[in-house]
């Protein structure tokens, strides 16, 4: 279980984040998304040790995190650039992880090393941007970690990788209950793999739900007239955060049940109503528009 | 809530760092030993080649024995250094990478174990390859038979208290600086700029205030206080090893403290920062104030050098400031230490200028002195370690009779005549303080004297006259020694300072390399070199005299401690002795392959024998080189007949 209360690191005047609370699930996988400079990656980098919080605290398994090395053994960060020395091969920094974290394991190793197409006796940086990430994922997996925290991991990953990654995470978590948290901006991805995903803009957490309940949230919703009632406001009474009209055609994103706002359609008498839910990515967008960070402020 | 780590779990993991260490230096390592190898291997063959066509060839293949020893060792040392450089900026990067830091930052081991694994392999890397090859080194230098040297030797203890205490210091740099770049510039700008600063400083002090005496010698660490670079040289051993200690624990305790998001910024602690936004305006202000004072700009010594200071020292900070923080936001918070410094130094110089004190011009009263004395270093033969300053302290109770304190008094007030104080003047000195070997020569005591008092209060008072100083004169000539030389007459002939004072008190018997002795009428003067021309007895130290001469400097000894010399004691001999000083002991490398046999020049000593020195006329009667009738035996082994100026031998 990871415990964040009350989180907050600010980088001279910047915060980066900002008094975050909330709670991980062992066994979950959870997906970060957010603006640029949201607070993704520094949150990560709180969650596995490498920044100290500048007040809050970060407990895993009820042991506080920062320089604590029995706690930080449990938890493995893959960053969106991992370092690699020039001579760095797989194998030789896995006798670096052997030594130090506790739940190494070598038939994991050894079978990850089967799996994953890419050399373990290759120099690492002479490796191309998918197949360095195929590495450090050999070497995060082989720790057997608890927590798994995943920065941008799915660049650079063909189709395939991709789906292998998926496959094994889920595996983990199904059987060991691993904790995962992904930071990504490929919704399409975390959509597969994500239990539950937190929101975040400016270091703050928007939204923090299960996938579904998330997804429920919103419609998308076509109406069709034969003939446009003349109203300055057509749709009032319902939550649309989002409008586009195409002569007699509506398409609307509409925040609620579809029980809650289709009688109010339907009694607009449309010759064609429809309605589904929204992907991750339109969620996104739409959730992003109402803090006002939308394509139509930016440019 | 935190669970503790064990001391052994902490091992292990600094142990796995190192390893990891050890993996990505491979190949800096292997460059290193084959550079180390190929010029070990080089010098073997230049000196084995050279030494085989030699006609002596077992003396021959000792003496290449020795050259290869010497020159690998100085190559390896010399690699060593530089390696250690490359090794430790590469090793504390990862404070400074931020790609570093998320793999560093994450793995699970404590701050202080990382840090503390890393110094640890950094030293390990440097020093353990450096002595394997010193230990091979020698190991061939032995088969061939030679013997580790003295100079080898101290080269390994220089190698391993260097590279130990550089690598403290940048640690301590990389902790609180933000970038690689700023640590280098860091460590740089105080490892050269402090030497300087502090030697400022004792110019200062030493152009400021005539007649101080030189307390600090020339190695001492004060002058290289935060120099590491100077632990090569093995001086201060014991003061390098604290400072080692400290560094390492200030980086160890700041270790938790910092902040991996430092990296990449300016700094995690401003503790460099300040230092060297201290010292590098201080100099600056300080040649220019100096510069200034010494033209006498605006008419007054000291307002030029208030200008100048400030001149040279406010654009250097600000300077200083942009490199570090890159604008000009907290310029005026973080210069609030330069600030108090800039008005220290001036209020301190404008202190020292007005001489209120009235140091410089101050000559006790007779009947306030207890008792007094002079030395001149000149006729201070040998010092065995002892410094100008305990000669000085010593002396102040040679005297106490008011004839010998008035003579005293007399040489103090000859070393003050013709001498002006002006701020001008002052300032000028500074420069030739500073530019001078003066550290060296001040202690080196030619033309160099002191006078001492102790008064009746029990304050004793020191002043310590040169001939360098040539700059308070008002018309700049060179001081004449000879003047308070000649006023001390009296007391230089007195059995207490020749007994005090006297070379022969101080020789070691096995530091002597020849005793010359002749007799009183045809005594050669200082330089042992024309004995040639005269009839003598010549011991040379070597296995067959030595326990001749160590007889005859026991009994000379004597002597000059029990000094029974009176007025009508007869000479009748004079014994030049060479001897071996710690100078001459000190090797030095480059002298070594200009000169060998320079290194065995070291200092002459004439010490003259009277009939009441009974030890020493018995002895020399005893070894053969005086007959019953105290002239020199003509039969005895050490007897040299005089060469004329054609090269025949002359009766005596």
């Amino acid at each position: 279980m990871i415990e964040i209360k009350n989180l907050t690191k600010t980088f001279d005047s910047i915060t980066a984040v900002d008094n975050l609370s909330f709670q991980i699930r062992p066994g979950s996988v959870m997906g970060l998304v957010g603006s640029n400079g949201g607070g993704k990656s520094t949150l990560l980098r709180l969650l596995s040790g490498v920044y100290c919080p500048d007040s809050g605290e970060i407990i895993v398994d009820g042991e506080i995190l920062y320089d604590n090395p029995s706690a930080k053994g449990k938890c493995f960060f893959v960053p969106d650039f991992p370092y690699y020395y020039n001579n760095s091969t797989i194998e030789n920094t896995a006798s670096l992880y052997r030594d130090l974290y506790p739940n190494w394991s070598e038939n994991e190793y050894r079978r990850l090393c089967s799996i994953f197409p890419v050399s373990n006796t290759a120099r690492i940086i002479n490796m191309s941007k998918g197949m360095q990430r195929q590495a450090a994922l050999i070497l995060a997996l082989s720790t057997c970690p608890r927590f798994l925290y995943l920065d941008e991991v799915f660049d650079g990953l063909d189709p395939v990788i991709r789906l292998l990654l998926k496959k094994l995470l889920i595996e983990r978590v199904s059987e060991r209950q691993m904790t995962v948290v992904i930071a990504s901006h490929n919704l399409r991805e975390l959509e597969d793999l994500c239990d539950r995903v937190c929101l975040m803009h400016r270091g703050r957490a928007l939204l923090d739900r299960d996938i579904d309940s998330l997804r429920g949230m919103y419609r998308k919703v076509q109406v069709a007239f034969t003939e446009t009632p003349e109203s300055p406001d057509l749709f009032r009474g319902i939550s649309v955060v989002n409008a586009w009209r195409n002569g007699n055609v509506f398409n609307l994103t509409i925040k609620g049940r579809e029980e809650d706002f289709m009688p109010s359609l339907n009694a607009l008498n449309p010759a064609y109503v429809s309605a589904m839910p929204l992907t991750l990515e339109e969620v996104f967008i739409s959730e992003m528009g109402g803090y006002g960070y939308d394509v139509n402020n930016i440019i | 809530m935190t669970s503790t780590t064990s001391f052994k779990d902490n091992l292990k993991n600094a142990f796995s760092i190192f390893k990891w260490e050890l993996k990505n230096r491979r190949t800096s390592l292997i460059v290193y030993t084959i550079l180390a190898a190929v010029f070990t291997s080089i010098a073997l063959t230049i000196c084995l080649s050279v030494s085989l066509t030699a006609t002596d060839t077992e003396n021959a293949v000792q003496g290449a024995a020795l050259i290869f020893q010497l020159v690998s060792c100085f190559f390896v040392f010399g690699l060593t250094a530089v390696f250690t450089i490359i090794y430790t900026a590469g090793n504390y990067s990862y404070l400074h990478n931020k790609r570093k830091v998320d793999m560093y930052g994450s793995l699970p081991i404590g701050s202080r174990t990382l840090y503390l694994a890393k110094t640890v392999s950094a030293y390990l890397c440097s020093v353990v390859p450096a002595l394997a090859f010193f230990g091979t080194i020698s190991l061939i230098s032995f088969c061939m038979g030679q013997p580790p040297v003295r100079e080898t030797i101290e080269m390994y203890i220089h190698l391993l208290i260097g590279p130990v205490a550089c690598i403290s210091f940048y640690g301590l740099l990389a902790i609180c600086c933000g970038t690689t770049a700023h640590s280098v510039i860091s460590f740089i700008a105080v490892c050269v700029s402090y030497p300087i600063a502090a030697k400022l400083v004792h110019s200062v002090f030493r152009s400021f205030f005539y007649g101080l005496p030189p307390v600090l010698s020339g190695s001492s660490f004060l002058f290289n206080a935060l120099n590491p670079i100077d632990a090569y040289r093995g001086n201060n051993a014991l003061y390098w090893l604290l400072f080692t200690a400290v560094c390492v624990a200030l980086g160890v305790l700041l270790a938790k403290k910092r902040r991996s998001e430092r990296a990449q910024n300016s700094f995690a602690f401003f503790l460099p920062a300040h230092i060297v936004k201290l010292i590098v305006p201080f100099i600056i202000g300080m040649v220019l104030g100096v510069l200034f004072g010494s033209l006498n700009v605006f008419g007054n010594g000291m307002a030029g050098f208030a200008f100048g200071f400030l001149l040279g020292a406010v654009p250097a900070c600000v300077i200083l400031h942009l490199i570090y923080y890159k604008n000009f936001d907290v310029l005026l918070k973080s210069s609030i230490p330069f600030a108090v410094m800039s008005v220290l130094t001036i209020a301190v110089i404008g202190f020292f200028c007005a001489d209120l004190l009235g140091y410089n011009s101050f000559i006790p009263d007779k009947n306030d002195i207890k008792s007094a004395g002079v030395v001149f270093f000149n006729d201070v033969s040998e010092r065995d370690g002892k410094t100008a300053a305990s000669f000085a302290k010593d002396c102040a109770d040679d005297f106490s009779d008011s004839e010998k304190i008035g003579e005293v008094v007399e040489v103090h007030k000859k070393s003050l005549e013709g001498f002006t104080f002006s701020p001008r003047e002052k300032f000028i000195n500074v420069w030739t303080q500073t530019a001078d070997e003066t550290i060296n020569s001040i202690t080196d005591y030619h033309y160099s004297y002191c006078v001492s008092y102790r008064l009746t209060n029990g304050r004793a008072v020191t002043r310590f006259y040169s001939g360098m100083f040539t700059r308070f004169r008002e018309n700049s000539e060179e001081m004449n020694y000879s003047d308070p030389e000649d006023s001390a007459q009296t007391i230089r002939s007195s059995p207490m300072y020749k007994r005090c004072y006297s070379g022969a008190a101080r020789i070691a018997p096995d530091k002597v390399i020849h005793m010359i002795v002749s007799e009183a009428s045809t005594a050669i003067e200082d330089s042992d070199e024309s004995f040639v021309n005269v009839n003598a007895a010549v011991l040379d130290n070597d296995d067959k005299t030595a326990a001749d001469v160590k007889k005859l400097m026991s009994a000379i000894q004597k002597d000059t401690e029990e000094f029974k010399v009176k007025d009508d004691s007869k000479k009748i001999a004079t014994v030049n002795l060479r001897y071996r000083t710690a100078l001459s002991d000190q090797f030095s490398f480059l002298r070594f392959l200009l000169d060998v046999s320079d290194m065995q020049n070291g200092d002459t000593c004439q010490i003259d024998v009277y009939d009441s020195d009974v030890n020493t006329v018995g002895a020399l009667r005893e070894i053969g080189v005086l007959d019953k009738n105290n002239r020199l035996n003509e039969n005895g082994k050490y007897y040299h007949k005089a060469e004329t100026d054609n090269g025949s031998k002359v009766t005596g």
